[in-house]
């Protein structure tokens, strides 16, 4: 199994938010986890890569068998874990493209500048962005739907094995959800592992959910409910009262 | 303080130069004058006379009209000194001054001159830019101590840029400036060792001042201050210091003062450090305005790294080290982008972050 969380007790700022998750994804596998504004999907999202703040009291995280709830955030990155932000930051002076050549060569040893330009560009180009932000600071001034387009364009460049997804339809006009989800459809069809986190079943269309245990209900720092599309509809007419 | 002040204390820094008698001082003083137009040999002649003996070096179109103590070389014989480009008003030169000298500098009515100093010790640089002229010239201060006056006069639509690479282990530096109407003067500077420096520009009618810091100091003290005045109507002045410290005691005071009369001036300042660990920074921008109709902003922040960005950088795969010295050279990026060699800085800056960054 690529990632394979256990019985993950997670706190955040002294309080804990997870309360025992467990969760598989394989390779090429698309899931969706749904829940209400501070369920924990996020904190789920950072436990993953390992960001600080957040804390791993019990259970454990497995990546390729082998567990990472010890290592720093660069090591997961380098072994293949990709998150992409809900609000990704902006950073001044660091050009996009020197930033991702940066991020390219420390994934891979070095990074072929051309060969990078080309798959920069083609990735712009699908992405329906315009080819000047790549001179741009990365995020800075980037409209919302821009910021959320850099960061499905970094999972394009960088492709990870397993990639969660915070909100990558929120903010965005009609059309951009299309794209970002034929975006997303395509990575995990190529084999990337993954895991969208949303709250609206919009971007769903645009995903190609196989099976009956790929949308999961957080709720209070537990999956309540497992299932598949339908789950999904269910959720989004009837709310999460259909919980209690 | 009143721009008046401020010259006239320019003016006792000046007068406390090494005297004749002062072995540091050699009296000599190397000139470069491009055209050697009437009204430029005419300006640096009195100055020079004031000073003393002086050796002239020229592309020699006029020397004989100079006063007889110049004694006169020819471009060949200065090992230091030499024209890369036969442009027709483009002079490129190249020159090494050590100690004691002092070099008068000067452009012929709209020509370019470019010049590149390796400068060591106590040295003084007066520049003059001849209306419609263009001066660009880049300091390399190197050594144990450095220490150097530059005044700069800017006339009626002339554009002086100064670009100093200061990495001499203790330096001290005084600029002054005069941008004449519809000119500009920018000065950038970069320093890593213990360093005071002093930067004033006075701002004429339409012309616009620039002044750039950057620095990167470990266990080192920085003290800067800087000023550009805006004297005439719609003046502008510019002033951007990025102070990047490691146990490192740093202060960047940049002021800007809008005279009575200046109206539709503008003045921006920002004064920005980041602490990478035990140092003192403080930015501190201060405007003085007394003219209504003028637009000034000023914006001043200590902080260290920002986690948040460092983890989204290793997110992305980037080690913690490198995630930081992207942040770092971010910071100072724009600063650093207004420097004519700015690949050249861009690998000392690197060097300089990686030592920070414990290389
Ligand atoms: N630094 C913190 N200190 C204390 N509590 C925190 C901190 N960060 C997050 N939390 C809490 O953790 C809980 C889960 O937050 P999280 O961001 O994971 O929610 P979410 O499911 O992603 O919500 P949303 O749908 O609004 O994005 C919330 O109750 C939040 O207030
Ligand atoms: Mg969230």
């Amino acid at each position: 199994m690529l990632l394979e969380i256990k019985n993950l007790h997670v706190e955040v700022g002294g309080k804990e938010v997870l309360k025992g998750i467990d969760l598989k994804v394989g390779s090429g596998e698309l899931h969706v986890i749904m829940g209400p504004n501070g369920s924990g999907k996020t904190t789920l999202a950072k436990a993953i890569v390992g960001l600080s703040g957040v804390k791993v009291k019990e259970g454990d995280i497995l990546f390729d068998g082998k567990s990472i709830i010890n290592m720093s955030i660069d090591e997961r990155a380098r072994m293949g874990i990709f998150m992409q932000y809900q609000n990704p930051v902006e950073i001044e002076g660091v050009s996009f493209l020197s930033f991702l050549s940066t991020a390219k060569s420390s994934m891979e040893g070095s990074a072929d500048m051309k060969k990078l330009m080309e798959e920069v560009k083609k990735g712009i180009k699908e992405l329906g962005m315009s080819e000047e932000v790549i001179k741009r600071p990365v995020n800075l001034g980037f409209s919302g739907g821009e910021k959320k387009k850099s960061e499905i364009l970094q999972m394009n460049i960088l492709k990870p094995k397993i990639a969660i997804l915070d909100e990558p339809d929120s903010g965005l006009d009609v059309d951009a959800v299309k794209i970002v989800g034929r975006e997303i459809s395509k990575a995990a069809a190529s084999g990337t592992g993954c895991i969208v986190i949303t709250h609206y079943t919009r971007i769903l269309s645009a995903l190609e959910l196989k099976g009956n245990n790929v949308v999961h209900v957080l709720y209070d720092g537990k999956i309540v409910e497992n299932g598949g599309k339908e789950l999904a509809e269910k959720i989004e007419k009837e709310g999460y009262s259909i919980l209690h | 303080m009143k721009y008046i002040e401020i010259i006239k204390e320019l003016e006792k820094k000046i007068d406390s130069l090494p005297q004749e008698s002062d072995p540091l001082y050699s009296k000599n003083i190397i000139r470069l004058d491009v055209s050697g137009s009437a009204d430029s040999l005419k300006e640096l002649s009195k100055i020079a006379e004031k000073i003393g003996n002086f050796d002239l070096i020229s592309n020699g179109k006029e020397v004989e009209n100079n006063n007889k103590r110049i004694k006169v070389y020819n471009l060949e014989d200065n090992i230091d000194y030499k024209f890369l480009t036969e442009d027709r008003n483009v002079y490129i030169a190249k020159a090494k001054l050590n100690t004691g000298k002092i070099m008068l500098i000067s452009s012929g009515k709209k020509e370019e001159l470019r010049l590149r100093l390796m400068l060591n010790g106590y040295n003084q640089i007066i520049i003059l830019a001849e209306e419609g002229s263009k001066i660009a010239i880049e300091e390399f201060f190197e050594g144990e101590e450095a220490g150097i006056i530059n005044e700069i006069n800017a006339k009626e639509g002339s554009d002086i840029k100064i670009d100093i690479i200061n990495e001499a282990n203790k330096s001290l530096s005084f600029y002054t400036g005069a941008a004449g109407n519809n000119s500009r003067i920018e000065i950038n500077s970069f320093f890593v060792g213990e360093a005071k420096s002093n930067n004033k520009i006075i701002c004429s009618q339409n012309s616009s001042a620039h002044i750039n810091n950057i620095i990167v100091a470990q266990s080192k003290n920085v003290d800067i201050t800087d000023y550009i005045i805006n004297a005439s109507q719609n003046a502008k002045a510019f002033i951007s210091a990025r102070a990047i410290g490691k146990n490192a005691t740093i202060f960047i005071k940049e002021n800007s003062i809008i005279e009575k009369g200046a109206n539709g001036s503008e003045a921006n300042i920002i004064a920005k450090g980041i602490n990478m660990g035990g140092s003192k920074i403080e930015a501190i921008p201060a405007m003085t305005t007394n003219e209504n109709d003028v637009k000034a902003a000023h914006s001043a922040d200590v902080a260290p790294l920002s986690n948040t960005f460092i983890e989204y950088l290793m997110s992305r795969g980037i080690s913690p080290k490198d995630s930081r010295k992207l942040l770092l050279k971010g910071f100072v990026y724009e600063n650093m982008n207004a420097f004519q060699s700015k690949d050249l800085l861009e690998s000392i800056i690197d060097n300089h972050l990686g030592k920070i960054l414990g290389d």
